[in-house]
């Protein structure tokens, strides 16, 4: 038996938040997600989540874990070495109902970026080309599955809807090193004004909690650096 | 965002995220912003140089004595945690070190064991 | 979000308005860098090393008509007061100040800044360049 204690929180009924406790017939190898599935079909068919995949790969059910932003999906109720289970939604987001967020800021954050290829032409007959030190100069920087994660754990997301957040600025990387994008500097320009990577104040909470062993740390410090020298040339020229 | 909502986001992020970095991102702040006012303190302590040289030795004397000579210790103690940090997340955003940030910590934190050490010798002996 | 103020805003930023937040970063990981070796110099020579009391006789006898001495301290004076500040500014932005309160409180930061640099480069000459037993 393992103890769930699960965020609850319905803003048309609710006047505030409550934590509910729900037993939980634990069997080996059982996911949180399981979990939640568990009390959702036998205990409290009311209870609300988002999930799709159950393989880590959507990033629909991260969610705080034990302490922790973690896919639900991904953790074995074992491995978290505790007899109780507490669940919470992401934080910095509205909650529509339980654990489940509004996430159109999430979103509209990565769209401030523009997370396409920017490019007038003139194109190449086929496809782009690209060499295989091209695409690995942008190994890790694409595997974000968008989850969440790191936006809720970043305590400058947290004082700053406006702040662009990892995800946000690991693919403003991601883009600016693809060399077959051309809108390197209207990004950089987006990346380096208020709201963007100077915010970070270097808390590494962001590779800590990455469900996919990601580095969004790391690609902030290197557009950081990118940001300083690009504002450095046009000083000097 | 309201300045309240701001706050309660910033204390409920440091409860939900109990790791190294918040420890230290929440005591750089601290350290910080104490500096910052202690700069100010210790500028209006050595102003009375302006009136003699007198006034500043019997100044001096004053902030040296009882209390105040074990709060230097804090002191320290505040000025090399804000050093040793502020030069940790330096080092990891210069040198792109961000994979190694707990190692730095360690590092960091035994420089400063190795420094306070020193500095409860000089003080207590 | 009821009123989505900030979806999808994709204006560009204009050149200028990058300038000041790159600049404070880099210049407060720069001073920060200097400041380290400054302050650590600081804490040995007058806590680590001081044995016995620092009065004025002491400082007068180090640091009297020494350029180098007034060099150091001219930048840790001036660099200290703007790390500091600076660093009290972005907590300040951290907390979305309104436009007004934006500029109040730069211009009290200002102020307090040429204050104390005012203050601290007549304590620095008190220090180095008076003569003996002068009245300033």
């Amino acid at each position: 038996m393992t103890t769930f204690n699960v965020f609850r929180y319905d803003p048309a009924i609710d006047k505030c938040p409550k934590m509910e406790t729900f037993d939980v017939k634990n069997e080996r190898g059982m996911t949180v997600l399981e979990g939640l599935f568990y009390i959702l079909e036998n205990l409290d068919p009311t209870l609300c989540f988002r999930s799709s995949c159950r393989a880590a790969i959507c990033g629909s059910c991260a969610m705080h874990i034990n302490g922790q932003y973690r896919l639900a999906c991904r953790t074995q109720i074992e491995h978290l070495k505790s007899d109780t289970v507490t669940v919470r939604p992401i934080a910095h987001s509205e909650i529509i109902k339980d654990l489940v967020v509004d996430m159109t800021n999430f979103f509209a954050n990565l769209e401030k970026i523009k997370p396409y290829i920017i490019n007038e032409g003139p194109f190449p007959e086929r496809e782009f080309l690209q060499s295989e030190g091209e695409r690995k100069g942008l190994d890790h920087l694409i595997d974000c599955i968008l989850c969440g994660c790191c936006y809720g754990a970043c305590p400058s997301a947290g004082t700053d809807e406006d702040y662009l957040g990892p995800h946000a600025l690991m693919k403003t990387l991601r883009f600016i090193n693809d060399p077959r994008d051309k809108g390197g500097k209207e990004r950089l320009a987006f990346v380096s004004s208020e709201n963007g990577v100077f915010r970070c104040h270097t808390v590494f909470n962001c590779q800590e909690v990455c469900p996919k062993d990601l580095d969004p740390s790391s690609a902030i410090a290197r557009l950081k650096m990118k940001a300083v020298w690009n504002t450095l040339k046009n000083l000097v020229s | 965002m309201k300045l309240s909502n701001a706050l309660s986001n910033t204390k409920n992020d440091i409860l939900l995220n109990p790791n190294a970095g918040t420890f230290s991102y929440v005591l750089h702040r601290l350290t910080g912003l104490a500096l910052a006012g202690y700069i100010f303190a210790h500028i209006i302590v050595l102003s009375a140089v302006l009136s003699g040289p007198e006034s500043f030795t019997q100044r001096l004397a004053l902030v040296q004595t009882g209390i105040f000579h074990y709060l230097e210790i804090g002191l320290i103690a505040v000025i090399f945690i804000h050093m040793l940090n502020g030069l940790r997340i330096t080092v990891a955003d210069f040198a792109n070190l961000t994979r190694l940030h707990k190692t730095l910590l360690w590092l960091s934190i035994l420089i400063f064991c190795a420094i306070m050490a020193v500095t409860f010798y000089v003080f207590l002996f | 979000m009821e009123n989505n103020t900030s979806t999808a805003e994709k204006a560009d930023i204009p050149q200028e308005k990058t300038i000041a937040p790159t600049l404070n970063w880099f210049t407060q990981r720069i001073t920060g860098v200097f400041l380290a070796g400054f302050l650590f110099a600081h804490v040995v020579v007058l806590h680590f090393l001081k044995n016995g009391e620092i009065n004025f006789d002491r400082v007068f006898q180090r640091i009297h008509n020494s350029p180098l001495w007034f060099a150091f301290y001219l930048a840790f004076i001036i660099m200290g007061i703007y790390h500091g500040l600076n660093g009290v500014w972005s907590v300040i932005i951290d907390y979305n100040p309104s436009e007004s309160a934006r500029k109040g409180l730069l211009a009290l930061l200002w102020f307090f800044g040429i204050a104390a640099a005012i203050m601290g480069l007549f304590v620095l000459n008190g220090l180095i360049f008076t003569q003996i037993n002068p009245k300033l």
